[in-house]
């Protein structure tokens, strides 16, 4: 488990070099004016626990990995089942202060389709069966294959998923394939906190007022100008 | 709708900015078409779909875990799924501390039938515990062994959100979202879901985290 103090020091280390422009010599941008929402710190969404899971966001997105308890429920963020809305979860507990709303705020709207288009079988595989009429390639008697059997060193990571929507949403597109060939003990290492942290400090400047309009209380920490 | 959910809606738009290609259409998604420079037509010109996972999810019950994993998709009903044999994916699951180390590797690759150029595609599944071995058989077919049970195969997208919406809201600056709308819907993606008795993963109180990532055989794929 990851240390909260040293873990809250890198994230707001980053957010403040973001905000200051740590080792840049560009110009001060100009102030924004007078009346603007200013988000000053996103730390406390980061470090908000999570009703029902005892556990605090960034526990949830570093390592980017699904955590499963399994003395508990299966549900998402405890695990992921195909019919959680976890785009709708995800949202609430990342942009809302969950003193004040809950988990299922956005999926109580809802915000997005609440469930797939076809419903998932009762019976394993449980996924849908295809749409349309795809051509096939199984076999009721093919009994032997031929497989690729290579030292470890000649494959090369392409992709890595944990939580969903971790590397698209909060990770800038120049550092992906950077994100995509670490793992779990990287994150754990903070190696992208700050970059987690600036790309949701970035999000919430942009949503800040649309909460407000909404009647939402953020989880970030905001002044106004 | 009601004004709360549109200015929610368009929250969302600018939460997710990822765009990704699905027949002619730019979406975004979990992880479908991540990372861009090797997986989304938009940045790569020999975009890997074999090797792009799209989601993961991870189910139990009193008596089974339950893996699956999406990759190569969405994709239109009249295509085929992606069995590439130069690829493989690994679901890592650790079930002791550190949290982040990898106890149990489970590596799923895809083959032809032998001696075969074109023939049915087969599923091979290693280093699952208390199995014998490896778990082998077609595609498209419910394997078992040893308690075990295992399908390979092109399913309907599990995965539903309003990337539409994004995409005109994005393009208009108009919030155009709507919760009925759903880009994944009559759109397939290839999978493989294994379930396991939960007693192989177990290990006393502790928690489990599972992750999964793929590999192409000599690099990065390039047409």
């Amino acid at each position: 488990m990851a240390d909260r103090r040293s873990l809250a020091s890198v994230m707001a280390l980053g957010l403040a070099c973001t905000l200051a422009a740590c080792g840049s010599d560009e110009q001060a941008p100009v102030p924004p004016p007078e009346g603007t929402e200013l988000v000053t710190s996103v730390v406390p969404c980061l470090e908000q626990v999570v009703p029902g899971t005892g556990k605090r966001v960034v526990d949830l997105v570093v390592p980017d990995t699904i955590n499963v308890d399994l003395s508990k429920a299966s549900g998402f963020p405890n695990g992921r089942r195909l019919e959680d809305p976890v785009i709708d979860v995800t949202l609430a507990i990342i942009f809302l202060d969950m003193a004040v709303h809950t988990p299922t705020t956005f999926v109580n709207l809802p915000l997005n389709p609440p469930a797939n288009d076809r419903p998932f079988r009762a019976e394993f595989p449980y996924l849908a069966l295809p749409q349309g009429n795809p051509p096939l390639s199984g076999s009721d008697t093919a009994v032997s294959f031929d497989f690729v059997d290579a030292p470890d060193d000649q494959f090369v990571r392409v992709d890595r998923t944990g939580m969903p929507a971790i590397s698209p949403a909060l990770v800038a597109p120049q550092r992906r394939n950077e994100y995509n060939d670490a793992g779990p003990a990287e994150d754990a290492a903070f190696i992208f906190a700050s970059e987690l942290t600036t790309q949701l400090q970035v999000l919430h400047e942009v949503l800040v007022d649309d909460f407000q309009a909404a009647g939402l209380t953020s989880c970030a920490l905001v002044r106004t100008l | 709708m009601r004004p709360v959910a549109l200015a929610l809606l368009g929250c969302a738009a600018i939460l997710l900015p990822l765009a990704f290609l699905t027949g002619e259409k730019p979406a975004p998604a979990a992880d479908h078409l991540d990372p861009p420079a090797r997986t989304n037509p938009n940045s790569d010109s020999t975009p890997d779909f074999a090797a792009d996972i799209a989601d993961l999810y991870v189910t139990h019950d009193d008596d089974v875990v339950t893996m699956t994993v999406t990759f190569g998709g969405p994709s239109s009903p009249q295509l085929p799924a992606f069995y590439d044999p130069n690829v493989r994916y690994t679901i890592s699951v650790s079930n002791q501390a550190p949290r982040q180390t990898t106890d149990i590797p489970i590596v799923f690759s895809f083959g032809r039938e032998s001696g075969t150029s074109d023939g049915a595609f087969g599923v091979r599944v290693k280093n699952v515990p208390g199995v014998d071995g490896d778990i082998i058989g077609s595609v498209e077919r419910i394997i078992e062994k040893d308690g075990v049970r295992v399908f390979a195969g092109l399913v309907d997208d599990p995965f539903f959100f309003d990337s539409q919406g994004l995409t005109d809201t994005r393009r208009t600056g108009a919030l155009s979202f709507r919760n009925d709308r759903d880009f994944f819907g009559a759109q397939n993606i290839t999978a493989f879901v294994i379930e396991i008795p939960r007693d192989r993963l177990e290990n006393g109180a502790n928690e489990l985290e599972f992750w999964t990532f793929s590999e192409r055989l000599g690099g990065q794929f390039n047409g």
